[in-house]
């Protein structure tokens, strides 16, 4: 049972929820903040599906397998593929591979039957094939590759990554030490190699994917061909400075043009971050392109592009990375 | 990949067919979202400000949550009170947490206008009056006035129903007595 005063109250509350919603119609842009959200949720879902697709354990399995010489088909020294198997060397110790196997225990090998001879004399001659190609496969990997190294995608040949370098695996690899980059001043070329096949370690970034993460697109820029990757921090949601995420730009050096959008209101901090080493941080004053940075992307293991307001907190702007091995 | 080095067509295929799922599944997703999106946000940065929050924290509260709902989408039965809900715990924990001084200033959200801000309170008595009441009592109000009843709002906030219509019979009485006094005015 409802009383005058109660009616009145709830007069005065729907009153008050009325001009309560009215006035957060003119204060919320519903539109701006609806494509924020689905900005966020579409690079969460791009990032989440390349987790999902990436078997890094097969891929890197596979390389190493590319690496390790096969015997002869027949064989008696191998697995049922043909492929030497350290599992199934009756010599190797347990939980050793025959990597690991030191080079003169063979003589304390109790030898006894001529064929276990011949075999373990070609599981040493694998094992030392197996080791000096994993070391000059390491120092290809570690000085950066080549173009005949890189899978091609059909529009680009900038590769998408999440890899570890092959010290990550979990069993030991040897590596060795890295040498400088070379960072080279002419655009590499961009020939396809036939016959080379994409591995599982990569995923290729297309036009397509390219247009599933918003803040990195294809753009022109006045100097140059359209061969530019731009990452927008504009078109990014607020809270995500890290632009390029896991990129691995596998191959090049790239110039970055960092502008502060037109729209902004004061000086945009631009950071670039390669590992976690800050090389370069510059202030650029609004609609106003900073200094070119060359940056060696090859071999970077991540890649962050921070841009922080300095000042007003509603700065943005875009990096454009001149790279000439991007192509449409 | 096969011995041969080539990939198997079976395992290409189901990658495609894969990925058009998750294509057409996100695509209804965002579809289905995108109208939940319109018809709830304004009410819920209402809702905080009458949780005690000032726009500008009600509209980065409800952004950060209508995300996490966007994340979570298809396991939402209920996506309108699952929002209240979390909006509603995310505010508590901005209101006892301490601010780093030397933290980055976050961006702010882009659903508020940065040229609408202005006092809530000036726009209404009511307002004043929510600010008023104890908490428990503010709580139970400010869920009434979204038009949750009191039985939902008791198994949201995980307390009796009776306790919810005592609160709010108490915030009710408490509101009846400020409006007579601004009608004697």
């Amino acid at each position: 049972m409802t009383t005058p005063e109660d009616d009145a109250v709830d007069r005065w509350l729907d009153e008050y929820r009325r001009v309560g919603l009215d006035a957060l119609d003119d204060a919320l842009d519903v539109e701006a903040g609806l494509h924020e959200t689905l900005a966020q949720f579409r690079i969460t879902a791009t990032e989440d599906a390349l987790e999902d697709n990436l078997d890094v354990d097969a891929g890197l399995r596979e390389a190493l397998a590319a690496v390790n010489p096969a015997p002869d088909a027949g064989s008696d020294s191998g697995g049922s593929d043909g492929r030497f198997e350290a599992d199934t060397d009756p010599f190797a110790s347990d939980g050793q591979t025959s990597l690991t196997t030191p080079p003169d225990v063979a003589r304390f090998v109790p030898y006894t039957h001529q064929p276990l001879r011949v075999h373990h004399q070609a599981a040493q001659l694998l094992s030392t094939l197996a080791f000096v190609a994993l070391v000059v496969w390491g120092v290809i990997w570690l000085s950066g590759r080549t173009p005949s190294d890189v899978p091609h995608a059909k529009t680009t040949n900038v590769q998408k990554t999440v890899v570890e370098p092959p010290t990550m695996a979990s069993e030991p690899v040897p590596t060795p030490p890295r040498p400088p980059a070379q960072p080279s001043a002419q655009p590499r070329a961009t020939q396809s190699s036939p016959g080379r096949q994409p591995t599982s370690l990569d995923v290729a970034i297309t036009r397509e994917s390219l247009d599933e993460l918003p803040h990195v697109s294809v753009g022109p820029h006045p100097t140059s061909s359209d061969n530019n990757l731009v990452f927008d921090t504009c078109a990014s949601s607020r809270r995500v400075y890290s632009l390029a995420g896991r990129y691995t730009l596998l191959e090049g050096t790239g110039l970055l043009y960092p502008t502060a959008h037109p729209a902004t209101d004061g000086p945009v901090v631009f950071t670039i971050t390669v590992g976690s080493r800050v090389v370069h941080q510059e202030t650029v004053a609004p609609n106003a392109t900073g200094t070119a940075f060359k940056l060696d992307v090859t071999g970077a293991p991540l890649i962050e592009l921070r841009v922080s307001p300095a000042g007003q907190s509603t700065s943005c702007g875009t990096v454009l990375l001149r790279d000439p091995t991007v192509r449409r | 990949m096969n011995a041969d080095g080539r990939y198997d067509e079976v395992d290409e295929g189901a990658t495609v067919a894969d990925a058009q799922q998750r294509a057409g599944t996100r695509l209804r997703t965002e579809v289905e979202f995108t109208a939940f999106y319109r018809a709830t946000v304004r009410q819920l940065v209402f809702f905080l400000v009458n949780h005690g929050a000032s726009e500008a924290l009600a509209a980065d509260v409800a952004q950060e949550t209508m995300i996490k709902a966007l994340r979570r989408w298809t396991d939402l039965e209920s996506p309108r009170a699952w929002v209240h809900k979390v909006a509603s715990r995310e505010l508590l924990r901005a209101f006892v947490s301490v601010e780093d001084p030397t933290a980055q200033m976050p961006e702010p959200t882009a659903l508020l206008r940065t040229d609408a801000v202005a006092e809530w309170e000036t726009r209404h008595d009511a307002a004043l009056m929510l600010g008023d009441l104890p908490p428990r009592q503010r709580q139970v109000l400010a869920w009434t006035l979204n038009d949750f009843t009191p039985a939902e709002i008791a198994q949201i906030l995980g307390v009796s129903p009776e306790a919810v219509r005592a609160s709010l019979k108490k915030a009710r009485r408490a509101a009846a007595s400020y409006y007579r006094n601004q009608e004697d005015r």
